[in-house]
């Protein structure tokens, strides 16, 4: 019923989100900053200094990363 | 064959699913307000037709949404999302009338009840209830009947020290400023005593390095001890639960301390906390509507404490937690459902599936 959406013509690459969200911080690699280096655990990534979402699925929807970015690049939208 | 189809209506914070048949009519409304984000509704559904919002970002008030959402084209009327859900936030009405007033249909028990001649006004249940579902009123005696006395300032000694308003303890008395200037020296003109606030403790009497004040306590004269309390008759008041408002999460029970309050709750059993697994997005602490959850707080630098903690005591088992949690550190685990009976196997059956597997 809801999907994590960015918009990656607003963010600074700062990937607040991608250490704040706790499926991301199951990995340890996580603490680094870098964000888990396995592609099939991991939501959401900065490549190329953009957040990019690669398992938007796996979002459970706690809000965190909104809460961490400074420019309103990521949000949760509402699907009908 | 014609196809029954539900028609889904939304509308200010309710969903509605109508069917109308030619042998009955159901409505099934769903109420945000009430609404916890359990999400028992969703486990129990047979059709697997209601859906969890994002919970943890709505608790949070980072957007605004809807907790749930139910898909017309699976839910089948059944009403045992309604039978099921602890806070009436879902009702099934069938030609009008609810399931809640029909007798077949099973409902989920929990109740709160106030022992007035007991509780003793002390307003603790007011203060920690999550839901503001309590009011305490409280009338008390007039300051006066505890305190009565007199003073007395001599204005021909007192030299507008200000030694005694330095001590009092009740801020009781000013002194009162000159706009002095070479045609009048002094920077003080008055000292005044405010007697609704004055205590007639003496302290100022004692205190004062001119002899200037007089003081008598009418109540203590021989400074003794109080025997007994003897206001306390004199309180008046009353205590208000809200039933509608209220979860039965026993914050009141718990910190009452006459036990004026019983709090039964539905669900009897555990919350599990994985604490390794939490990652601390706070999802579970704003979604639960008995705020039982917390990040323990370290008492000293470098201690390790628990990343997420539960107080059972004031958790109702509903597992909204469970459905915020992203990472699945917390798991609900009921051993027994306070409900009502139902003559239905595929009902009794259906309801254990929301205990925990053994």
């Amino acid at each position: 019923m809801y999907k994590l959406v960015v918009y990656q013509e607003k963010c600074h690459g700062c990937g607040n989100c991608v250490v704040s969200c706790p499926v991301n911080a199951r990995d340890p690699n996580v603490y680094g900053g870098k964000g888990p280096e396995n592609e099939d655990i991991v939501v959401m990534r900065v490549i190329n200094g953009v957040v990019t979402l690669i398992n938007p699925e796996l979002c459970g929807g706690c809000g965190a990363c909104i809460e961490a970015c400074p420019v309103n690049a990521i949000e949760l939208i509402i699907e009908k | 064959m014609t196809e029954i189809c539900a028609i889904k209506e939304v509308c200010n914070k309710t969903l509605q699913i109508i069917r109308e048949g030619s042998k009955e009519k159901r409505e099934l409304q769903w109420t945000d307000d009430k609404c916890v984000g359990c999400g028992i509704c969703a486990d129990i559904c047979p059709v697997s037709a209601i859906e969890m919002g994002p919970l943890g970002a709505i608790s949070k008030g980072l957007m605004d949404a809807p907790k749930l959402d139910i898909d017309n084209t699976k839910c089948v009327l059944c009403g045992m999302c309604a039978s099921a859900c602890p806070f009436n936030a879902m009702d099934l009405k069938i030609d009008g009338k609810s399931t809640k007033e029909i007798a077949q249909y099973p409902k989920v028990l929990r109740d709160i009840n106030l022992e007035q001649s007991v509780c003793v006004l002390c307003k603790q249940c007011e203060i920690v209830c999550p839901q503001d579902a309590i009011t305490v009123e409280r009338t008390t005696p007039p300051r006066e009947t505890l305190v009565l006395g007199e003073i007395q300032i001599n204005k021909n000694t007192c030299v507008l020290c200000g030694i005694c308003a330095e001590y009092c303890p009740a801020d009781a008395i000013d002194l009162i400023k000159n706009d002095f200037n070479p045609l009048s020296i002094s920077p003080y003109k008055d000292i005044v005593v405010d007697t609704d606030a004055c205590v007639y403790c003496k302290v100022c009497e004692k205190a004062c390095p001119h002899n200037a004040i007089t003081v008598i306590c009418y109540k203590c004269p021989l400074a003794k001890k109080i025997k007994d309390p003897e206001l306390y008759k004199e309180i008046d008041g009353k205590t208000t639960i809200y039933k509608e408002k209220c979860v039965t999460c026993g914050w009141c029970e718990n910190v009452c301390p006459v036990g004026a309050i019983k709090v039964s709750k539905p669900f009897e059993g555990e919350l599990k906390v994985d604490s390794e697994k939490c990652n601390g997005c706070g999802g579970c602490i704003a979604v639960c509507p008995c705020n039982a959850l917390a990040f323990p707080k370290p008492e000293s630098a470098a201690q390790k404490v628990d990343k997420i903690a539960v107080n059972q005591n004031v958790c109702v088992l509903c597992g909204a937690c469970t459905k915020a949690c992203p990472v699945n550190a917390l798991t609900v685990c009921r051993t027994s459902i306070n409900m009502t009976e139902t003559p239905s196997k595929a009902w009794q059956e259906r309801f254990k599936t929301l205990l925990c597997k053994k």
